[in-house]
């Protein structure tokens, strides 16, 4: 069966019903005459059948492919947005749901603290507040006691210690000394702050102001047991006086010709060791007068050496009251001399180690 | 189009005629619901829904190519009337098989097979001709596109090219079919 291309196209146009009028009828009369026509128009039709057949497949292909598209670019989106949705729902569900426990929570401290005060207005007696209050544990005092009994062992345990350490610890005995008198007063008022916020949210449910000055005086004394206790574990050397006594310093100044060039005490700090010796080189004249300092000796716990000078009155460590000692100031700075040893003498509210002077040149000033 | 977006009946029914398939997407996606909600209402399954609504949207389409082809009802009110044709033969079909006794099953099952087999054969070797025959026979036979939009279509130079390639891959197809096939299945 070969179709040429005219019959191709009659079929075709009788197919796609583009035959009318004489050429149609003409075409189905051949039809019934023509057997090699109708097998021509049935194996033409079909092959069109199945040209039809693929065309549909492929568009229902093309919708489905198309439609599977958007819905995945659609999904992760709405997955997205659905977690999103869900985990604010969540955390939603979860403040609503803890929200009630923490205000009851909250409730009930302030109606625990509240009940306490009503219970101390009706008479409960300060032993029971006292209990009711010892539980607030303030932590800042807390972990000043494990400063102050480290350090206290440190002082009591180690005695060979350098004289770096020596000189640290030394001071941290001094600030130790006053951080005990700190402390008390720290604690105390960290006690107050403490109680005063807790019974100033208290103010607002009961505004009982008796109870509060109760409180405060309980906190006090608990606070002060707790204090005296710490004083007993940790305080156990201190540093000894020996012996006070006055003595006189030699006060050096250079003099450049009639006129005299001692040094403003404003700028003492700022002159150093060079310069005094510079200017001594070149003034060749020091005028000698004298002046009297209290003086204090000390044995340190740690034996540490040095002193410690606030201008008025000097502490020396390390050196004992029968030892000969002597003072020279030049321009307002302080020399002590023991035996054939000079140290400077720096003014300072904290303790130093004695430091040695070299300089030849310092020295024959001070030696004059 | 609408200045609303809104896709007008006409435009749609111009775009199937110029054969642009994004116009089935969008028939798709619109009348999907509708239809969806009519077969389930008339005793159908979420299964059967979107083989119905793409045969529902075909047939608009292949009608939509014949010549006589005029829209005189709104769009929506046509395609829900195709569906329903579609689901109803579809569900006399079903019922129809359920009362059908093994025996006959089996007979009637074995003179579709060799029939369909045929066909099938068919289909195939249009699947596995070259692309460019397969769009223009079909744009041709399935679209009812003239000459000239194949052309267009196809990037070819002018109708004749278009008519003589449409020869030209009719013969191809029909030589490749008789080889699969004797003679006498067809003559």
């Amino acid at each position: 069966m070969n179709i040429d291309q005219k019959t191709y196209e009659l079929i075709n146009s009788y197919l796609i019903g583009e035959l009318n009028g004489r050429k149609l009828d003409a075409f189905k009369a051949r039809l019934k005459k023509e057997e090699d026509l109708r097998n021509k128009l049935e194996f033409q039709q079909a092959i069109i059948d199945g040209i039809k057949e693929v065309r549909i497949q492929e568009l229902k292909n093309f919708i489905n492919d198309n439609v599977e598209k958007e819905q995945k670019i659609q999904n992760p989106f709405l997955k997205t947005g659905l977690s999103i949705a869900a985990s604010i729902a969540i955390i939603l569900v979860i403040f609503f749901s803890v929200k009630p426990f923490i205000n009851s929570e909250s409730t009930t401290s302030h109606s625990k603290v509240s009940i306490d005060s009503l219970n101390a207005i009706g008479g409960l007696n300060q032993q029971e507040v006292e209990d009711n209050l010892v539980h607030i544990d303030p932590i800042i005092p807390e972990q000043k006691l494990i400063d102050t009994q480290l350090i206290a062992k440190a002082l009591s345990l180690e005695p060979q210690l350098t004289e770096k350490e020596q000189d640290e610890v030394d001071l941290q005995e001094d600030e130790i000394d006053n951080e005990f008198d700190e402390t008390d007063q720290d604690m105390l008022s960290e006690y107050e702050d403490s109680t005063a916020a807790d019974f100033s949210m208290e103010q607002l449910v009961t505004t009982n102001d008796t109870f509060n000055n109760n409180a405060r005086l309980t906190s006090e004394r608990t606070l002060s047991i707790e204090s005296d206790e710490i004083r007993t574990d940790s305080i156990i050397k201190k540093d000894k006086l020996l012996a006070k006594s006055y003595i006189s310093i030699r006060l050096l100044s250079i003099t450049k010709g009639k006129d005299d060039i001692e040094t403003s005490p404003d700028v003492d700090d700022e002159v150093t060791d060079n310069n005094l010796v510079e200017r001594a080189k070149k003034d060749k004249n020091i005028r000698i007068n004298k002046s009297t300092i209290q003086i204090e000796y000390w044995e340190s716990v740690v034996g540490f050496n040095g002193y410690k000078y606030d201008g008025s009155k000097l502490q020396v460590y390390g050196i004992t009251p029968n030892e000969n000692i002597a003072l020279s100031s030049l321009d307002n700075r302080l020399y002590l001399k023991k035996g054939n040893q000079y140290y400077r003498i720096a003014k300072s509210n904290t303790a130093h180690k004695f430091s040695p002077i070299t300089n030849l040149i310092l020295l024959k000033v001070l030696n004059e | 189009m609408s200045v609303f977006g809104k896709i007008s009946d006409e435009y749609i029914v111009e775009q199937i005629k110029s054969g642009d398939e994004k116009i089935l997407l969008h028939l798709y996606k619109e009348y999907h619901s509708l239809i969806r909600s009519f077969i389930l209402k008339n005793g159908g399954i979420n299964d059967n829904i979107d083989d119905i609504v793409q045969d529902t949207i075909i047939s608009f389409w292949i009608n939509v190519q014949k010549p006589t082809f005029l829209l005189q009802a709104k769009l929506s009110t046509y395609i829900i009337a195709i569906a329903k044709n579609k689901w109803f033969k579809e569900f006399k079909k079903r019922n129809k098989f359920r009362r059908v006794d093994a025996t006959h099953s089996r007979t009637m099952k074995a003179s579709d097979t060799s029939i369909n087999m045929d066909h099938a054969i068919i289909i195939k070797i249009v699947q596995e001709m070259d692309e460019t025959c397969r769009r223009l026979l079909a744009y041709f036979y399935f679209d009812g596109l003239n000459n000239k939009s194949i052309a267009e279509k196809l990037n070819f130079a002018n109708t004749n090219t278009v008519k003589s390639k449409k020869y030209q891959c009719f013969k191809k197809l029909q030589a490749t079919v008789l080889e699969q096939y004797q003679k006498g299945d067809f003559i």
